[in-house]
């Protein structure tokens, strides 16, 4: 990703912030809309489940999936939510191949986060055998466009894809990939994120690429469909105030609705 | 005998997806697919789906890795964790680093490299499904991706594989013909010049075999190229019809 | 005029007059990229689809500052090839080492700017020694790509005249594919939408009066 003390145009930010102080954004959205978002399921066969998620030009697709291996010690009754994302060169001139650098770590970092603590699977149903054989789940995110808020897509892609999946068949100890059930993974929670970019006094929701170049902070909240919240992330150089952050949970918690609105649920 | 291996893969001349032994998979492809990538491409060939972006000509980092007289090309060949049976584990392994070095060498061809010194073309394969034959559809994304980010070239790569299933020689083979079949044979070559540009071959054919293969897979890369053609022409809504 | 797609290795002709990149064997001319062909009367003219800005010596180009070294600001020109401007090439005659580069112009500074030389270096040598230059200050830059710039100016400037004409507001063509607009923030941002909607029909004729009826009418195009 590009390094965060990369020089900018020095009129970019002006510029944003005229737009802003207008109110408006710089592609015409409220502070508070999210870009047009689709959600399309099942597009990759091979995986067990599936999902290509744009927000705006912003392109992730997450796929399912599952392996049996042994719970580890502490838990012998638990299968394990494995997720990982990758910021692939293919979305952005500014990502490069090679290990994950900062960023991209962060980014699935806090991903993982809000689908782990938001206990979005019940893990004790993917016990095939107590201490021996569980199930793993494996999510990995790939970013196919990248123009801002990496985070919601993602986690939004995520959720969809593990509700997309199904178990495939499994004889004595192999797993028959080619042979899906129609067993659903064992769905307990729906937690999504929802992302805001301050810049200067200004909070936008869904930043886009160019907000997020010049924004000063950027905070995203995991939420449950109960409206509590799994995760938080603050990030950049900036600070938000005490208010500023409890007004955006608020916020948050209908958004996230409207998020887990494109999901069949 | 491998397990999972069909008994027999080519019943009356059909073979277990249905075509005829020298028969294409269906294979669509679709240029200028990602808004960030100078070049892109998408391809569906059978049951594979890969995705190809181009950055470049640009500046290349670090500075002592760039040629004073040319452009380097670079080429990294990745599978989705998704894209196979059981699932892969990120990151290059040793299979994805030669292919990305073949495709490169394949590619390295026909780009006019000399016009762009000191600087990088960087070429990035994402495979999301694979089914069999992914380095020659991944030649095929590739080239497309170059043109559309118009970079020069003295023509496209074409690809296609042939291959010995059941005895027989067959065109194009799938997932099950290439883990269970007797020889596979990836070949791109430069339409044009008719210059072979890659070339492997994994498995056991006698003289006449590897001939016949070789001629037919040839055949096949001939016919993918009329559909990379049609490809690049409609992007900008040319008819491919009234061209040929 | 009769304009085509043509592709990479495509024959042109054989024996005939080729504006644009070709290769040739023996006399046989071919397109070495995806591009337009365009048939005129006494030659062949192939105009690229894609492709990165490379500077050519008297280009007006819109970069900004991305380093500077003791005697030179480095530039970033949207373009695999750095600019440099030497201290000579400043607009007036700098006191080394009294004077300190970063505050005559710091880092980010945007810049109109003239491609002086692009040598076997590889590096684009820039100057503001010239009447058309201008460090720009305020405004939106937008990006497009760089071979369609001669659609958006036209032809004899009635693209470039028109929009200025109609959108009221300033706006600033560079050869390497970055546009500078200024004016009224919604003017901009509409202007904005125009030119990417003139990129994105680059390739379709008649396109100036289309693009007028659109403005005249306040219509956002698709």
């Amino acid at each position: 990703m590009r390094p965060r003390d990369e020089i900018l145009a020095n009129i970019k930010r002006n510029f944003i912030l005229e737009v802003l102080r207008s109110n408006k954004r710089i592609d015409g959205r409220g502070f508070n809309d999210y870009r047009k978002i689709e959600v399309k399921t099942g597009v990759i066969k091979k995986a067990e489940g599936s999902a290509l998620v744009r927000i705006g030009n912003t392109e992730v697709l997450a796929g399912v999936k599952l392996s049996i291996g042994t719970p580890y010690p502490d838990t012998p009754n638990e299968g394990a939510l494995i997720v990982n994302t990758e910021l692939v060169p293919l979305a952005s001139a500014m990502f490069e191949p090679g290990p994950p650098d900062e960023n991209s770590i962060e980014l699935a970092r806090v991903v993982d986060r809000a689908l782990r603590e938001g206990e979005v699977l019940d893990l004790e149903k993917l016990c095939i055998v107590e201490g021996e054989k569980v199930w793993l789940v494996y999510v990995d995110i790939y970013s196919l466009n990248y123009d801002g808020n990496l985070f919601d897509a993602c986690c939004l892609a995520a959720l969809a894809a593990l509700l997309d999946a199904r178990f495939p068949k499994l004889e004595d100890d192999r797993v028959i990939y080619e042979e899906k059930t129609s067993v659903r993974l064992p769905i307990k929670n729906y937690p999504l994120e929802v992302t805001y970019a301050k810049i200067d006094e200004y909070i936008v929701l869904d930043p886009c690429y160019e907000e997020e170049e010049v924004m000063d902070a950027r905070i995203t909240f995991g939420i449950k469909q109960d409206g509590s919240i799994c995760a938080i992330q603050k990030g950049g150089r900036g600070s938000f105030k005490r208010e500023e952050i409890l007004k955006l949970y608020d916020n948050a918690v209908e958004k996230a609705k409207y998020l887990r609105s494109f999901l069949n649920i | 005998m491998k397990l999972g291996k069909p008994e027999r893969m080519i019943i009356n001349g059909r073979r277990l997806d249905g075509r005829g032994l020298y028969e294409l998979r269906p294979i669509k492809m679709k240029v200028g697919v990602l808004k960030n990538a100078d070049g892109s491409s998408y391809l569906e060939w059978g049951g594979n789906k890969i995705l190809c972006a181009v950055h470049g000509p640009r500046e290349l980092h670090p500075k002592h890795l760039a040629r004073p007289d040319k452009a380097i090309l670079r080429c990294i060949y990745s599978m989705a964790t998704f894209s196979v049976k059981e699932r892969k584990k990120p990151g290059p392994d040793r299979r994805s680093i030669e292919l990305s070095k073949v495709i490169r060498e394949a590619l390295e061809n026909v780009v006019f490299l000399h016009l762009f010194p000191q600087t990088v073309i960087d070429v990035y394969i994402k495979v999301l499904q694979s089914d069999g034959g992914t380095r020659c559809a991944s030649i095929v994304a590739a080239s497309l991706a170059l043109a559309d980010a118009g970079i020069p070239m003295k023509d496209l790569v074409a690809a296609c594989a042939a291959g010995k299933v059941d005895g027989q020689i067959v065109l194009d083979l799938f997932e099950i013909e290439d883990n269970y079949g007797e020889a596979d044979l990836p070949v791109a070559i430069v339409p044009k010049t008719g210059e072979i540009v890659l070339l492997q071959m994994d498995g056991n054919m006698t003289r006449e075999e590897f001939e016949k293969a070789l001629e037919l897979a040839i055949s096949g890369a001939l016919k993918v190229y009329e559909l990379q053609k049609k490809a690049l022409y409609e992007k900008y809504g040319a008819s491919y019809e009234t061209k040929r | 005029m009769e304009r085509k797609v043509i592709l990479p290795g495509e024959f042109i002709g054989k024996n005939v007059k080729v504006q644009g990149p070709f290769y040739k064997i023996q006399d046989s001319y071919y397109s070495s990229i995806y591009g337009l062909l365009e048939d005129n009367q006494n030659y062949k003219k192939i105009i690229p689809l894609a492709g990165k800005y490379i500077p050519r010596p008297g280009d007006l180009v819109i970069g900004y500052v991305k380093d500077i070294e003791f005697s030179n600001w480095i530039f970033d020109i949207n373009s695999p090839y750095i600019g440099i401007l030497p201290v000579e090439e400043f607009s007036r005659p700098v006191d080394l080492p009294k004077e300190d580069l970063r505050k005559l112009l710091p880092l980010g500074t945007v810049a109109y700017i003239l491609v002086k030389e692009f040598g076997r270096e590889r590096k684009a040598i820039l100057s503001l020694k010239d009447k058309r230059v201008k460090i720009l200050k305020k405004g939106r830059i937008i990006e497009i790509p760089p071979v369609k710039v001669p659609r958006i100016i036209g032809k004899k400037s009635s693209m470039i005249k028109m929009l200025k004409e109609k959108l009221k507001i300033s706006i600033i063509v560079a050869q390497n594919g970055r546009i500078w607009l200024n004016g009224n923030v919604d003017d901009v941002l509409y202007a904005e939408k125009i030119i990417n909607y003139i990129v994105k029909y680059a390739h379709i004729s008649g396109l100036t009066d289309k693009v007028k009826e659109i403005i005249e009418r306040r219509e956002i195009p698709e």
